[in-house]
């Protein structure tokens, strides 16, 4: 199984195949090697698991809540609803710079916590970019408004379980050690630390570029589409962000619920057989070869050989966390941050299940998932960084300074701050 | 010959031309069968004999045997002889005279025809071509004449082609011979007589008058008296002894003389054809002698006399032809005066149209001269101030040898950079060291030493250059066109002096420059001797070489760019008198029916293959060479089509003659 | 890497210069190349090809000497595998048959009438090679800068990257 990870860890960093390509060699390689049906049984001192549960490993329960949360954002992306939304929000900022930049990153980080945080970063850059073209070229609004988006959007996606792959992954493992945390209750959890953190970015981009410019105007969407399909998503939509968040009232899980807007949606024709072939199906499986990752590693006894690799127990629980906030978050600056997850969070949750420390595991499994959404320090970081820079108006200085400065400020909070108010409120 | 069967009825064609007269035998049969019952024999049979000689055997033959001849066809021109003659013969013959006689003719006319006609021996003529339904109606005429005359006993044989009617008819017709009176006339009708002349007649005719009225007034006018008024009631006639009389019609264009000469000496007897009024206005040119006659006189003087009415009805007939030649010449002046009109019109409307496209073409010349001027004097100005403003020697040499280096081809700049970046590793820094002129590799490594700025440099001096080598060129260009134009516009014009020393090759090469647009795919073979100056009108013979040029593209292309093809320009001195120029085309060439024809004016191929551009056609350039007292000439076979001038070198044709060949064309 | 080609087919070198020039502003990652002729332009293609660029563009001037820019685009367009290539017609003078063959048989993009506006040319391109990077499936980013980026970045989260 150690062969098994390390070659998951090369993979996954060299990008020598496609990452998903790696994630369901991963659950082949588990299948052949340490699974009942082994063809060569590396790991016969332990009970192996059925070779089914590697396979279900691609239809885990949270990438059904992730399947909701694809097929919501893209009928949300059809009919316009995600820009004509934003459109109604940043009205109340006004047209000065400042407000303005602050109503962008509010609105996008929104977006990007219930839709895929390359797709909202594309549709607001898009939006911008007329907005930049019309700027003086020497005013830094331009840079600003252009950072402003992909810093905003990866924040946001730490905002909700569906909101970036990472926080599935955790959530997976999570779930697979017995720890079922709800969709509001990881919201309850990470919101807050989002919205401080996007409080510190709207301060650095303010500081660091200040507009020229008095008043900018920016419009963003049209008339909301009022067909009947499109009236069947708006209720939908929100019908499901309410069930979501009201979980603790039904108790109907937020995986189940995910599932009912994909029957809805598709058999009332508002998401169709094309846009279903569409569906970003490779991030599920990646997302699901890391679950199989992490069973594989419980079930071997490679956990408890990594554990029994170090005397944890010496190591403060502090330190612990920060390191592996730090891994996580320089890992996923050069890596993809579902990859990083993927590798670390089954370590990380190991290490708090093993017993070898007293670490929280819905502690462990919320701070590498929140390191990785926090990496945003280079253009290959996130695609969203991608994105920006491609629009040539952000250099690669502009993303590391204010990558380094609002992720470095976002792995303090969580490191330091994020787990006394967990405590606090009861969430651990 | 075999003969025909006992007691028969035999029907006889007379022709020399077997094809003519088998087709007429074979009609005949055809016609006799068709009427004839189911299995029923023919009731008559035909044959063809070729001359008087067999006809009368043939025929006496049968009627000795009990048979009948009844109808007997006749060629009028039979290669023995008349077939009139033939026609007489039987007429002559008592066996045959009751035999229904009919001549086969190709024309109508009476001529030689008459003898036959008075002494009865033509009883029906037929034209050739004849109808099936006239032979048909023509022959069932005759045979019931015959038959009721001479054979009711056969009547039964042709029931199925006789019916009642035509029984009937022939019968009455038989009556009416039977009544008319026999012999010849001999007496003369003055109304016959051809030999009276106009002023005999109309003696007689005062004479008789004379007689009958005792002597009426005469009356004696000056010229200028209107003896009848157009539209008035005439309450006589007059007849002229002397004087001209002129009648006239009022029209909507002014009053038309129609007849003076062609009056005739009876003034107002036509008019009693129309209500009396007077249809024209009858005034005397000269003092007129005339007898007043009024309509009562007149009764009187026929009832008295009837030679009166005699000669009136023969003056009146000579009056009448006089006047109805007269229209008749009315008639095709006034066609032909339409015809000159609109070929006038036609020509005038083409000529104010060149002329229009002419002066155009000349305005715009004239208007593009002083901006295109202007334009390549501030491009040489910019150039010289730029080099000035200049500092660096280096940027100053970058610019001059944009200026002055021939730009490389598109495959050459490729090539280049392909080389260049296959070097340096670097394409973009390539294709920009190529874009600043670098093309060659050891050039280009130095150049890079000199960083990105550098190179940028020399890349903005380099387009500098180029640009204003461009604009240069564009303005040469525009100029020569407009140039061109400008020789062009003049050549229409034959107010234009000559010029003694023109140089025939440049105007070739502008005629080229001129239709360069519409060269296309064709390669032009360039022939040129040393020819020496001569005298002409620049303008005008450019047009000839632009007008061959247009012709051969348009035969190749077929209408559009041609793709491919060779034309041939040539200039060559013939001799010690004469130069010539040729343009030579590998088209389909022109058919030779049309060769003859393909410089006269209004020449157009029904194809269109052979089309004028601008307007102008292969007989103005005719026209202009012609002008220059030189030879135009064609020579065409498919493939290779040959459109030449000679020129006279020596001498110089003056300006009237020229002027005076044009005016007489004009006329 | 891979570039994005335009490649300018006019003989007379002062149009072909002033074309290229008013198209010099696109960045590194749209690469000009020239070509006088229709038989020039093929091997100016061949070379593209076996460089591993993309020609996305071709921008003919309709008079040339030979064959003309309708016949070279009429050719691209039976040819399945230059179908894609967006197809525009740069002219003075074409005829209305020309014009409705380039239509009708080379699938014509655009026409383009001389002389040019310089705005309104790249505006041209700028859309051709938008639509060609998008119907290629080519990775839109590097051409965000250069070509129409709101239409390029419409069309990225289809290419799925993984966050």
């Amino acid at each position: 199984m150690l062969a098994i990870f390390g070659a998951a860890v090369a993979l996954w960093i060299s990008e020598a195949i496609p990452l998903a390509a790696t994630a369901v060699g991963i659950i082949l390689a588990e299948i052949l090697l340490v699974s009942d049906q082994a063809v060569l049984a590396l790991a016969p001192q332990f009970e192996p698991n059925t070779y089914q549960s590697f396979y279900a490993s691609l239809a885990h329960p949270v990438l059904m809540l992730f399947l909701g949360g694809f097929v919501l954002a893209d009928s949300a992306a059809k009919y316009q609803l995600d820009r004509n939304l934003a459109g109604v929000m940043l009205r109340p900022f006004g047209s000065s710079p400042r407000s303005l930049l602050g109503g962008l990153m509010v609105i996008t980080a929104l977006l990007s916590m219930f839709m895929s945080n390359t797709a909202t970063t594309a549709a607001m850059i898009a939006v911008i970019i007329p907005v930049t073209a019309s700027l003086d070229p020497s005013d830094r609004l331009r840079v600003s408004l252009t950072l402003a988006v992909p810093v905003a959007a990866n924040v946001g996606g730490l905002g909700t379980p569906v909101g970036t792959p990472p926080n599935a992954i955790a959530l997976g493992r999570l779930a697979d050690e017995g720890i079922r945390v709800d969709f509001l209750t990881w919201m309850v959890a990470a919101v807050p630390l989002m919205v401080v953190v996007l409080v510190f970015a709207w301060l650095v981009l303010t500081w660091r570029y200040p507009a020229t410019t008095k008043a900018v105007d920016l419009t963003i969407g049209g008339a909301f589409d009022r067909s009947r399909p499109a009236i069947i998503l708006y209720a939908t939509f929100f019908l499901t962000i309410i069930a979501w968040l009201s979980e603790p009232i039904h108790g109907v899980p937020a995986s189940i619920v995910g599932f009912v807007p994909v029957v809805v949606l598709l058999s009332s024709g508002v998401f169709t057989v094309d846009d279903l072939r569409k569906l970003n199906w490779h991030v599920l499986w990646l997302v699901g070869g890391g679950i199989a990752l992490g069973s594989g590693v419980a079930s071997t006894g490679l956990d408890a050989w990594m554990v029994g690799l170090l005397d944890w127990e010496s190591m403060p629980n502090i330190v612990l966390l920060a390191a592996l906030g730090l891994l996580a978050i320089v890992l996923s600056t050069v890596i993809s941050n579902s990859a990083t997850a993927n590798l670390l969070i089954p370590i990380g949750i190991t290490l708090a299940t093993s017993g070898a420390t007293d670490l929280d595991p819905l502690l462990a499994g919320l701070l590498i998932a929140i390191a990785c959404s926090l990496a945003m320090a280079l253009p290959v970081s996130t695609p969203p960084n991608a994105v920006a820079y491609a629009t040539g108006t952000v250099a690669t200085k502009d993303l590391a300074s204010v990558g380094v400065l609002v992720g470095g400020f976002g792995l303090l909070l969580a490191v330091f701050v994020a787990p006394v108010l967990w405590k606090g409120m009861g969430l651990m | 010959m075999n003969l025909p069967a006992p007691s028969s009825s035999l029907i006889l064609v007379v022709n020399t031309d077997p094809v003519v007269g088998e087709a007429l035998v074979a009609d005949l049969e055809s016609i006799l069968e068709g009427c004839s019952l189911p299995d029923a024999p023919s009731p008559a049979i035909v044959r063809l004999v070729d001359g008087a000689e067999q006809t009368l055997r043939l025929a006496k033959a049968t009627i000795a045997a009990g048979g009948i001849v009844p109808v007997v066809f006749v060629e009028r021109t039979l290669s023995s002889g008349r077939g009139v003659d033939v026609l007489l013969d039987l007429h002559e013959d008592p066996d045959l005279i009751a035999v229904r006689k009919i001549l086969v003719t190709s024309k109508a006319s009476l001529l030689d025809v008459d003898e036959a006609l008075n002494r009865g021996a033509v009883h029906g003529m037929i034209t050739r071509p004849w109808t099936r339904f006239g032979l048909g109606e023509q022959l069932e005429a005759q045979l019931a004449t015959y038959l009721v005359e001479h054979a009711p006993e056969r009547v039964e044989d042709f029931v199925g082609l006789l019916d009642g009617e035509d029984l009937s008819k022939a019968a009455a017709r038989v009556e009416e011979r039977k009544l008319a009176p026999s012999g010849e006339s001999e007496s003369t009708h003055l109304i016959l007589d051809h030999e009276i002349t106009n002023q005999e007649l109309e003696d007689r005719l005062v004479a008789a008058l004379d007689r009958a009225l005792g002597h009426p007034p005469r009356l004696r006018v000056g010229p200028g008296t209107i003896l009848i008024e157009e539209g008035d009631d005439v309450g006589g006639i007059y007849v002229v002894l002397d004087g001209t009389v002129r009648l006239s019609s009022k029209t909507t264009t002014g009053t038309r003389v129609l007849h003076e000469r062609s009056t005739g000496s009876i003034v107002g007897l036509l008019s009693l054809a129309s209500h009396r009024r007077a249809m024209l206005r009858c005034r005397a040119m000269t003092e007129v002698r005339a007898i007043p006659i009024t309509l009562h006189q007149l009764a009187k003087a026929m009832d008295s006399d009837p030679e009166v009415l005699e000669l009136l009805t023969r003056v009146l007939i000579g009056s009448l032809a006089r006047r109805l030649r007269r229209s008749d010449e009315l008639q095709v002046e006034l066609d032909q005066s339409l015809a000159a009109l609109s070929e006038a019109r036609a020509s005038l409307v083409a000529s104010a149209r060149r002329a229009t496209l002419g002066d155009m073409a000349a305005g715009m010349a004239h208007e593009l001269n002083n901006p295109v001027a202007a334009l390549s004097r501030a491009v040489e100005h910019l150039q010289e101030d730029m080099i000035e403003v200049i500092e660096s020697p280096s940027t100053k040499m970058h610019v001059n040898r944009a200026i002055m280096a021939e730009p490389p081809s598109a495959a050459e700049a490729r090539r280049a950079k392909a080389t260049i970046s296959k070097r340096l590793g670097d394409r973009s820094l390539a294709d920009t060291l190529v874009e600043a002129g670098i093309l060659d590799v050891d050039a280009a490594v130095e150049l890079v030493g000199h960083g990105r700025e550098g190179i940028r440099q020399v890349r903005a001096a380099s387009r500098l250059g180029r640009s204003l080598r461009n604009a240069t060129s564009a303005a040469e260009r525009i100029g020569s066109l407009v140039k061109s134009l400008g020789g062009y516009v003049r050549g229409g014009d034959g107010q234009r002096p000559m010029i003694p020393d023109l140089d025939v090759t440049e105007g070739v090469e502008n005629a080229l420059r001129l239709v360069a647009h519409r060269i296309g795919g064709v390669s032009i073979e360039r022939n040129y001797e040393p020819v020496p100056l001569i005298t002409a009108r620049p303008g005008a013979l450019q047009q000839v070489w632009t007008n061959f040029l247009i012709n051969a593209l348009d035969a190749m292309g077929d209408g559009e760019a041609p793709i491919d093809g060779v034309i041939g320009v040539e200039v060559m001195r013939l001799d010690q008198n004469t130069i010539r120029v040729a343009v030579t085309d590998s088209g389909p060439g022109i058919p030779e029916a049309l060769q003859s024809k393909i410089f006269e004016p209004k020449f157009t191929t029904k194809d269109g293959r052979v089309k004028f551009g601008l307007g102008l056609g292969l007989s103005i350039a005719a026209q202009i060479v012609d002008e220059h007292h030189g030879q135009i000439a064609l020579s065409s076979r498919p493939g290779h089509t040959v459109f030449s001038v000679e020129l006279p070198i020596g001498r110089s044709p003056d300006v009237g003659q020229i002027q005076d060949s044009q005016e007489e064309r004009l006329r | 890497m891979s570039e994005l080609v335009v490649l300018v087919v006019e003989d007379e070198p002062e149009v072909r210069d002033a074309i290229i020039r008013d198209l010099d502003t696109y960045g590194d990652t749209i690469r000009l190349v020239e070509a006088e002729s229709f038989e020039d332009a093929l091997v100016a293609i061949r070379e593209i090809e076996s460089e591993g660029d993309f020609l996305g563009l071709v921008l003919a001037d309709h008079r040339l000497p030979g064959r003309t820019g309708v016949d070279l685009l009429v050719t691209l367009n039976d040819d399945p595998t230059s179908r894609r290539i967006r197809k525009v017609l740069i002219t003075g003078q074409a005829g209305q048959e020309d014009t409705i063959r380039a239509i009708n048989d080379a699938a014509l993009n655009r026409y383009i009438a001389k002389p040019w506006d310089a705005g309104k040319l790249r505006h041209v391109v700028t859309e051709q090679l938008t639509d060609f990077v998008i119907e290629a499936g080519l990775d839109p980013l590097p051409f965000v800068r250069d070509l129409d980026g709101p239409r390029l970045l419409e069309a990225f989260p289809r290419r799925g990257l993984t966050e």
